[in-house]
Formats: C-alpha cells, sequence, structure tokens
C-alpha cells in the first residue's frame, strides 16, 4: 500500500484513535470504519458528462479531525469574523476555518428554548442519542469514494436541532471557509426540526479571496429531518476558490404536512457535483428547491435534484437557473419519481441557462418515474444564447454593451432570485454575481 | 448651439437587399418632422439606422449630429450623444424592472448632460430619480405600479407604447424618433401620449415622427411633414400636408412621383423641397 496523506489517515489505528480523543460514542466508530473499507473499494463519481480529474486525492490531508484548541483558532476567528461579518440579521452564527470551529454564537432565548446549533464534533460528545436516532435512520447508500471519505473521515460541521413548536425567527448561519491547499474538508450536517417547528439554515462556503495553487476537496453530507408541519429553509451559498472540488450531497425527509425550501447559489469552485433528494414520507409535504450558477472558465458544475413522492397530496417544484460562460459546463439532472400510493402528486421542475458565448455546454437530463395515475408532474429546460435585439435595445437607453448584457444577466436571474425565501440570501446571490461578473473582461 | 441631425444621401441595406435609396433628412432641435409613407417604404429602417442597429448597414452617405459622425458611434453613445428612439416593438427584457433600468440609463447619460451643461440636473440623487419618474408617469398616466414592472414583460402594446415615451420623458433626448408609437392605441392614448412629447417641446428638443396616422399630428402640430417612398422622401411640406394624405391616401403622390422608382429619377427623388 502507498503511503499517502489520505492512505495514512484512513488507516483503522488512527481512526480509532480519533474516535477515542473525540469521545465517539461506539456506533460512530463503526460506521466510520465501514465507510472506510469502501472507500478502498470504490471509485470517485462520475457520469456520462462528469469525471474528477486533477484531484490529487492521496495527497489530501484531512482537517478538522483533531479537536484540540490550538492557537491558531483564535488567529484564524480574528481574520474570518470581520469578513463574514453580514449586515443580516442572525440568531446564530458558526465558523469553521479549515475545518476547525472558530467561533460559535446562538441567541439566549433560543438555547434556553433547547434549540442546539453547534458544531457537530462537540455535538457527537455531548448529544449522542439525539445523533444516533436520526443519522443512521436509514443513511444514504455510500455510493462513491467521496461519499465514503466523507462518512469515515467526519471532521466538523453542524448540528441544529429546534425542539417541537419553537419557531426560529431569523436566520441560523454555518460558514465555512476553505483557505488552504492540498487539504480535504469532510463534514456533516444534521438538521431536525421537530414537528411544528421553525427554522432558516443558511450556509456558505467560501475562500476568504485565496487563490489556491494546488488542489483542496470539500465534501459535505447534510440530513434534514422536516417532522410534522415543521417548516424548513436551508440555503447554501457555495463561493469557492477556484481549485476547490466541491461534492454536496444533501436529503430531506419530510413527514405530513412538513415543507422544505432548498435554495442553492453555485459560484465557485472547479468542479461542483451536488445532489440534493428530497422525499416526501407524509401526506401534504411541499418542498421547493431552487438553484442557481454562474459558471465561467472552465468550471464545471453537475447538479442532481431528485423528488420521491411516497405519500398522496404532496408537491414538488425545482427551478434551475444559470448563466455559463467561456468553456464552462453545467449538467442538470431532474429526477422524479413517484409511487404508486401518491395520488395528487404535483411535481414540476425547470432547468433554464443562458450562454454568454459559443463555448459553454449546458446539458440537462431529465427522468420522470411515475407510477400513480392521478398526478401532474412536468418538466422544462431551456437554453439560450444572449438576444443581440435586446442589447441593442438596452444600449440605445445609453447602456455600453457591457452593462447591457450584465442587465440581460441579472434579469435572467433575478425572477428566481426573488424566490429566494432569505432575504440575505437573495442579496448574497447578487453581490455575488456582481463580483464575478467584474472579473470578467469587458467584452464577453 | 442649435444641434442639427444631418442625414445626407442615405443608403442603408439590410441581408444585401437596398432599403433606403439615398435619403436627405435635416432635423434641428426645436422642429418636429413627420415622415409618413406607406408600409414598407423604409421608416423603421431609417429609425433603426439612426439609432445604429447591426443588422442594419450603411452603404453611402452619412449621418451627423451637431457635427459628430454619428456612423461611428456605437448605440449607446449615441444615445448619449443626445438621440432617442422610441421603438415600434419594443422588447421584452425579463426580470429587469423599468425603474431601475431607467435609473441606470440615466446615469449612463450623466457625464454628457453635464459637458453639455444646459442648465438640466447632472447627477441625480435616488430620491429626485423617483420624483422625476412619478411626476412623468402622471403625465402618461401611467400606472406606478409599472416603475417594480419588469421591462415590457407583460405590458399590453399600449402599455409597451406609453412606457416607450415614458422612457423618453426620463432622459430628456435632444432628438426623439419615435417610430409608429401612435399605432395600436386607443384614441384616449394617442391624446395623452402627445401630450407627453409636448411636454418635452422646446428650443432644445427636436422630433422625428413616424407614423400613419395624421391623429396624432393634430396634437403635435409638426412643422415638416415628409412622405417616404421606396427608401426615399419624395415630398415634404407642412402639416398640411399630413391632412391631404389623410384625405386622399398616398396613390396620388404615387403617381405623382411614379418616376422616381425608376433610375433616371435617382437623383431629383434625393431632394425632396424640389419636388413639392
Amino acid at each position: 500500500m502507498i503511503s499517502t496523506q489520505l492512505e495514512n489517515s484512513l488507516s483503522r489505528s488512527r481512526i480509532e484513535a480519533l474516535a477515542q480523543a473525540r469521545h465517539e460514542p461506539a456506533w460512530m466508530l463503526s460506521r466510520r470504519l465501514e465507510a472506510r473499507e469502501a472507500a478502498h473499494e470504490l471509485e470517485l463519481p462520475s457520469s456520462r458528462y462528469t469525471q474528477v480529474r486533477g484531484l490529487n486525492l492521496a495527497e489530501l490531508q484531512p482537517v478538522g479531525l483533531d479537536l484540540e484548541a490550538t492557537s491558531a483558532d483564535a488567529v484564524g476567528a480574528k481574520r474570518a469574523l470581520p469578513l463574514c461579518d453580514s449586515q443580516d440579521q442572525t440568531d446564530g452564527l458558526l465558523i469553521h476555518l479549515n475545518g476547525r470551529l472558530v467561533h460559535s454564537e446562538l441567541q439566549a432565548e433560543l438555547a434556553h428554548q433547547g434549540v442546539l446549533f453547534m458544531d457537530f464534533a462537540a455535538a457527537l460528545a455531548e448529544h449522542p442519542e439525539l445523533i444516533e436516532r436520526y443519522l443512521l435512520r436509514e443513511s444514504p447508500e455510500l455510493s462513491d469514494k467521496i461519499t465514503a471519505l466523507q462518512r469515515a473521515l467526519t471532521g466538523g460541521g453542524v448540528l441544529l436541532y429546534v425542539p417541537p413548536n419553537v419557531e426560529v425567527q431569523r436566520p441560523l448561519k454555518a460558514i465555512n471557509l476553505l483557505t488552504e491547499e492540498n487539504i480535504g474538508l469532510f463534514q456533516q450536517v444534521l438538521i431536525i426540526a421537530e414537528p411544528g417547528s421553525r427554522v432558516s439554515y443558511v450556509e456558505e462556503l467560501g475562500s476568504l479571496d485565496r487563490q489556491l495553487e494546488t488542489a483542496s476537496a470539500y465534501a459535505g453530507d447534510t440530513r434534514v429531518y422536516v417532522g410534522q408541519a415543521a417548516r424548513v429553509d436551508v440555503a447554501g451559498v457555495q463561493n469557492w476558490a477556484p481549485q476547490i472540488f466541491n461534492f454536496s450531497r444533501r436529503q430531506g425527509r419530510l413527514e405530513r404536512d412538513g415543507r422544505l425550501r432548498w435554495t442553492f447559489g453555485w459560484l465557485g469552485g472547479r468542479l461542483t457535483l451536488s445532489q440534493v433528494e428530497s422525499r416526501f414520507e407524509g401526506p401534504g409535504t411541499q418542498v421547493e428547491d431552487v438553484q442557481i450558477f454562474f459558471a465561467d472558465g472552465r468550471q464545471h458544475f453537475d447538479l442532481v435534484s431528485n423528488l420521491i413522492h411516497s405519500q398522496p397530496h404532496t408537491q414538488g417544484k425545482v427551478t434551475v437557473k444559470g448563466v455559463l460562460k467561456d468553456k464552462a459546463k453545467a449538467v442538470f439532472w431532474g429526477r422524479i419519481r413517484i409511487d404508486p400510493e401518491a395520488q395528487q402528486a404535483n411535481s414540476f421542475q425547470s432547468e433554464r441557462s443562458l450562454m454568454l458565448n459559443e463555448g459553454p455546454r449546458s446539458v440537462a437530463i431529465p427522468s420522470l418515474e411515475i407510477e400513480a395515475n392521478d398526478v401532474r408532474c412536468t418538466h422544462a429546460a431551456s437554453s439560450s444564447q444572449l438576444d443581440q435585439e435586446q442589447i441593442f435595445y438596452l444600449m440605445t437607453r445609453g447602456l455600453n454593451e457591457n452593462q447591457a448584457k450584465k442587465a440581460i444577466v441579472d434579469g435572467f436571474f433575478e425572477p428566481t432570485v426573488r424566490q429566494i425565501p432569505l432575504a440575505s440570501a437573495q442579496e448574497q446571490i447578487r453581490a455575488l454575481v456582481d463580483r464575478k461578473w467584474q472579473n470578467l473582461p469587458a467584452e464577453v | 448651439m442649435t444641434g442639427e441631425l444631418a442625414i445626407k444621401n442615405l443608403h442603408v441595406q439590410i441581408e444585401g437587399k437596398e432599403i433606403i435609396r439615398g435619403l436627405d433628412l435635416y432635423v434641428k432641435q426645436g422642429e418636429i418632422h413627420a415622415i409618413m409613407g406607406p408600409n414598407g417604404s423604409g421608416k423603421s429602417t431609417l429609425a433603426l439606422t439612426l439609432m445604429g442597429h447591426p443588422k442594419y448597414q450603411v452603404t453611402q452617405g452619412t449621418i451627423s449630429y451637431k457635427g459628430q459622425d454619428l456612423l461611428a458611434l456605437s448605440p449607446d453613445e449615441r444615445a448619449r450623444a443626445g438621440l432617442f428612439l422610441a421603438f415600434q416593438y419594443p422588447f421584452e427584457v425579463s426580470g429587469v424592472p423599468l425603474s431601475r433600468f431607467l435609473l441606470q440609463a440615466v446615469k449612463a447619460r450623466a457625464p454628457e448632460t453635464k459637458a453639455q451643461s444646459n442648465g438640466r440636473p447632472v447627477r441625480r440623487p435616488l430620491g429626485q430619480f423617483r420624483k422625476l419618474l412619478h411626476e412623468k408617469m402622471e403625465i402618461l398616466k401611467v400606472d406606478k405600479s409599472f416603475a417594480g414592472r419588469y421591462l415590457n414583460e407583460g405590458f399590453s402594446g399600449g402599455e409597451k407604447k406609453r412606457v416607450e415615451v415614458l422612457q423618453m420623458l426620463v432622459l430628456q433626448p435632444e432628438i426623439a424618433i419615435l417610430d409608429e408609437t401612435d399605432s395600436g392605441l386607443d384614441i384616449d392614448s394617442v391624446k395623452i401620449v402627445a401630450q407627453g412629447v409636448n411636454s418635452l417641446r422646446g428650443p432644445e428638443f427636436g422630433a422625428l415622427v413616424i407614423t400613419h396616422y395624421q391623429r396624432i399630428l393634430n396634437y403635435l402640430k409638426p412643422d415638416f411633414v415628409h412622405v417616404m417612398v421606396k427608401g426615399r422622401l419624395v415630398k415634404s411640406g407642412g402639416s398640411e400636408l399630413a391632412e391631404e394624405l389623410e384625405e386622399r391616401g398616398y396613390d396620388w403622390i404615387l403617381q405623382e412621383v411614379g418616376a422616381a422608382s425608376t433610375e433616371s429619377a435617382e437623383e431629383k427623388g434625393a431632394d425632396p423641397d424640389e419636388r413639392s
């Protein structure tokens, strides 16, 4: 066996030692070890349109496994905090810098009501039964090497727990910063919204404007449990440095009358593979999934949205909108499954992309699997070029060509951005689109 | 200095087909010119060419404003030089709210208006811009809710035309080209739109009004009326010419200038004043 960073970290003894040092429950260790076995056998994720190239997996140093506080944490917090300081009002904030928790706050009243919003590693030591009850419930299959590594080498992450009928008014925000080369950030996010509760969770992934020479990887697994009649918003903005490989897997499970809204803005990174799976496990459940991407250079986004209707009277709506430039590539897999019992399901997905030049490629692959006979299920996909007549029209009002194109791009995103339930996430996506646009040369 | 839009011996092609075939026209600030003429005579081509539409190719002739060669300018530079086109078929731009877009346009034009220093406000802070926009909306009886609506998206034909004029009123051009702005409008709307145009009238505002109908001209009282046939201006006169056209149609002019469509009359066709 070649001894590499990753192999060392994956050794049985290393994993046992870290589980012990982190005071993890026994089931967590077996979970890690099981995934470790699988990691050796599974391949990197790939599809007809997407391959992972240019990531030297063997040399990645997994981070966030060592829990000892270091002086670097305080330095990191000092550096990270002002940059993360968002104008929006939050009820809680967690900041991880290269896998280490460097800042944590939660409104006192919420803590008093029993809301938990904390680093996943600490949560494992403090609330093992709670985590066990949800995390082990029908875990998603380990489908590839990355998902196995994420499970075997889980470092930090987030636990968010909202007790029954507690309504969290303002968003809880988790900021995840990756600023080093050759590291592997493997995270677990677990969100549990008990019946009748309400919460918004916003995740920001970024690199503080660091440009990396060599690749790093982020792999995150997010599990969301929406209890009966609970309402949950999960928003994520990915703005990694260009050398980062992003692997995100998210699963939401809803009980009767629960509502879940996913919102994602994909802007950074080199390659992004994202899977969002929504499982309608109770009647009357509703899911909305809004995703926006802006790809340039040789960026590649491979986005999967999966709606699984297993109960009657469920509603799903997926909206994906993206702008592509240069040689960028986007693949959208929209899957809808409607089980025989899921009568009166209403499921809709649409994917629209706008090309700024001739180079990019955008592919949409819908797949509908419908076994019930009284359902509505539709999909739409389109890809268009910038309209020269629109550009001319705007220019006759005094906007230069670049401004006119930007106005059209903004306009393309705007109706979808307005659908985003969190005002702060709306503003952030607008601002990031602006910034990304400004980095582009004048003539697009 | 009074600006003059000077079009000399203009020839324009689209996809190899010549549409405008030797056209001369001079529009000064302070003057209202109307262009009438049968369908397909090249009126819209003229309008789009003046603004620099990339599909229209000028093969001969010149267009200048205040001595500046407009043909060398991009559409936005022409706009900043003082031109405006109210489109016959305005484009819908999804997701771009009207007010945000207009504010951007006002800002984009600001440096030039400063240079002219005609006593106009140079840069309007947001509050002032809103006030101006609401004022102009009132003149055109455009509901305030339109400010937040996406540019022309879901507007009726009439609403689009009014919003074109609204844009003109906010941007305050020196020379405006109105391409069949009155087409498809009901009687009341024609009057409102005409009032809007008239609100700009003055020594600094010139307009080229392309229309099929005398009705709007009754309100605008143009200083000059031109008849365009097959890519040329074949007859010019005052308001009375429009009345005559409304009564008698174009047949008599076509007969009068029947020879104009033949090659031999090319030179004469270029100078409509001599004809009338």
